[in-house]
């Protein structure tokens, strides 16, 4: 085969609020599973994945309670510590939050912030949002203190940050699990390399839809 | 236009165009298992007119990944995208009789109209035939990654005028148009559509987001670029699977060489090119190739060792058998190997590149403004 190698990360940002309830489990499992789809349909399109590393982001909300807010893992690097990151993963509980929004726009910069690799002949940085609400404007943070460091002050710098300042351009994917509310709407229709998933039924995804997703994901890493 | 869908066939095959000073075209369709998303390859010869058309159509499977129930089963976007822009295209050039024997200009103003004519037959077919057709997944794909039947275009004419011929290359996307000479090689006519502007060599490795292809929900364009060129060449048009997957432009010449000499007749090296581009990828790839100015692809095997000879010398390779001498079932490993020690090094790789790639661009448009016909009747690298 061609014999470049792909170094991928996958950052997951998950709602972890207690609206999520009803839906952690599938989120979890979709997340548990998602990394090895998306390395089986790469091999099978004779592209080598030569490392792939995944880490969590869960976010709650800012405003309800700081200590919460948020849980980082550090990058596992697949296979070998896939028991970490399930661990961690499946320890993550719905709580707090409360009423809409939660804090996603932090969590996504906190993803954006991630050492990402910048190993391999091709690298791939892929952002997977789940949330069921929208997103506290970055501006409400001016001032409050206790908040994650490195956290753009707003939103116009939050996408300059996504569009190319401080990130690869032909790197990055950003796949929202998101309702049609704002930032979302705006982010899926400005930033470039996003895929908005929206349900019909209003319910979880069936196994089409996840291979859908796959198939976005890997047609799009493998350029 | 219900007449598209008939006879849509879900691969390709290798098929002849009729010939008159053409050589057989070589069609070239490797669906890549489960489902292709390249659109059927086409040749076509017009009746009226010493012109043969080829072109391919690569669906963009990142961003039409959303399977849609369409009048031919359930397809995904970009593929159902694909295959219609196929049969647009081909409907286009089959049904043009703007061709006018009387013009002294008649190549020029053919490949113009005809531009024209098929920009408005994808915008309005890609809506009529896209708009309104249902998603079978409990999902619906938005977003700036996720676009309504997304495929890229590439048609190149090649219009017989005299003692040379006039090229027209017509695409809208990263698939290629190129040209191949005896003693200069390979030269790419059209330039990909990209948001990053990059040559061919840095292309490889960075796989920049297209900037304009053919889709249903967005605005397009069909870029025009026309050279002059004396034959004896090879024209072909390809989609990404068959050229993204070499180390360097270089290597894919190499390997293309050595897969068209393998070949004795149009089926022989559609099969040889097939083994050539499954070595290296399982994606789709789609090649439509021909030839002008030889009377039969014995000839051509002629003019490609005396290429291959050149090769080395700007290459600096060492060691490697003319193909006359070789095996026939040695030829493509022996013909990469020649480069094989100096193409392993990414610096000497890219330090090869510089040299070779004086040729391999002097046919594009230029990056920015209107492009001008040139004639290309030498080696620029002189």
């Amino acid at each position: 085969m061609q014999g470049f190698e792909y170094h991928v990360d996958l950052v997951f940002c998950i709602d972890s609020t207690a609206s999520m309830i009803p839906v952690l489990d599938e989120v979890k499992t979709n997340a548990l599973r998602f990394h090895g789809d998306v390395l089986s349909a790469l091999n099978a399109k004779g592209k080598h994945v030569d490392k792939m590393r995944i880490k969590v982001v869960a976010f709650r909300d800012l405003y309800d309670d700081m200590a919460t807010a948020f849980e980082q893992s550090e990058f596992f690097s697949l296979p070998e510590e896939a028991s970490r990151f399930e661990t961690f993963v499946r320890k993550l509980q719905p709580i707090g939050g409360g009423d809409e929004p939660e804090s996603g726009l932090e969590a996504l910069a906190l993803a954006l912030n991630s050492e990402w690799t910048r190993g391999g002949a091709k690298r791939r940085h892929v952002v997977v949002l789940w949330t069921d609400a929208s997103a506290h404007a970055l501006e409400k943070a001016s001032g409050v203190t206790g908040a994650p460091p490195g956290i753009p002050a707003t939103f116009d710098d939050l996408t300059d940050f996504w569009q190319g300042q401080s990130a690869d351009l032909s790197a990055r994917r950003l796949i929202l699990f998101a309702p049609e509310a704002q930032p979302w709407t705006t982010i899926s229709e400005v930033w470039e390399g996003v895929v908005w998933v929206q349900s019909r039924a209003g319910s979880g995804l069936d196994e089409l839809s996840h291979e859908e997703i796959v198939s976005t994901i890997v047609n799009s890493v493998g350029g | 236009m219900l007449r598209w869908l008939r006879g849509l066939r879900r691969r390709g095959a290798a098929t002849s165009a009729p010939q008159s000073s053409f050589l057989t075209s070589v069609l070239l369709d490797l669906p890549k298992v489960g489902a292709g998303e390249d659109g059927p390859a086409l040749a076509i010869q017009l009746n009226n007119a010493p012109i043969v058309a080829v072109a391919v159509f690569d669906g963009l499977g990142g961003s039409g990944a959303q399977r849609l129930a369409t009048p031919i089963g359930v397809l995904t976007s970009a593929a159902w995208a694909a295959k219609l822009a196929h049969k647009i295209t081909a409907s286009t050039i089959s049904e043009s009789n703007e061709y006018s024997h009387s013009r002294s200009d008649q190549a020029t103003y053919f490949s113009h109209v005809l531009r024209d004519k098929l920009q408005e037959e994808l915008a309005h077919g890609f809506v009529a035939f896209g708009a309104n057709l249902e998603p079978v997944s409990t999902t619906v794909l938005k977003g700036s990654l996720s676009r309504r039947l997304p495929t890229t275009l590439c048609l190149m004419l090649v219009a017989l005028e005299h003692s040379d011929a006039r090229v027209s290359a017509i695409w809208a996307g990263d698939s290629r148009a190129y040209i191949w000479r005896p003693g200069t090689g390979l030269a790419q006519i059209s330039r990909d559509h990209t948001k990053q502007p990059l040559d061919a060599f840095d292309a490889i490795l960075e796989d920049a987001p297209m900037s304009n292809f053919v889709s249903a929900d967005r605005p397009f364009h069909l870029e025009l670029h026309e050279i002059r060129v004396e034959g004896p060449f090879l024209f072909f048009s390809c989609t990404d699977g068959v050229y993204n997957y070499f180390s360097s432009p270089m290597e894919f010449e190499c390997q293309l060489i050595a897969a068209l000499h393998q070949g004795i007749d149009a089926g022989d090296i559609s099969a040889s090119i097939q083994r050539c581009i499954a070595g290296v990828t399982n994606d789709d790839a789609s090649l439509g190739l021909c030839g002008v100015g030889w009377t039969d692809w014995a000839g051509v095997r002629v003019d490609l060792d005396s290429r291959l000879i050149v090769l080395k010398g700007i290459l600096g390779s060492s060691g490697a058998l003319p193909f006359a001498d070789m095996q026939d079932s040695e030829r493509p490993a022996k013909a990469h190997a020649s480069l094989g020690s100096s193409e392993e090094d990414p610096l000497v790789r890219r330090e090869i590149w510089r040299a070779y790639r004086g040729y391999y661009e002097s046919l594009q448009p230029q990056q920015k403004g209107p492009s001008q016909p040139r004639r290309d009747d030498g080696d620029p690298r002189q």
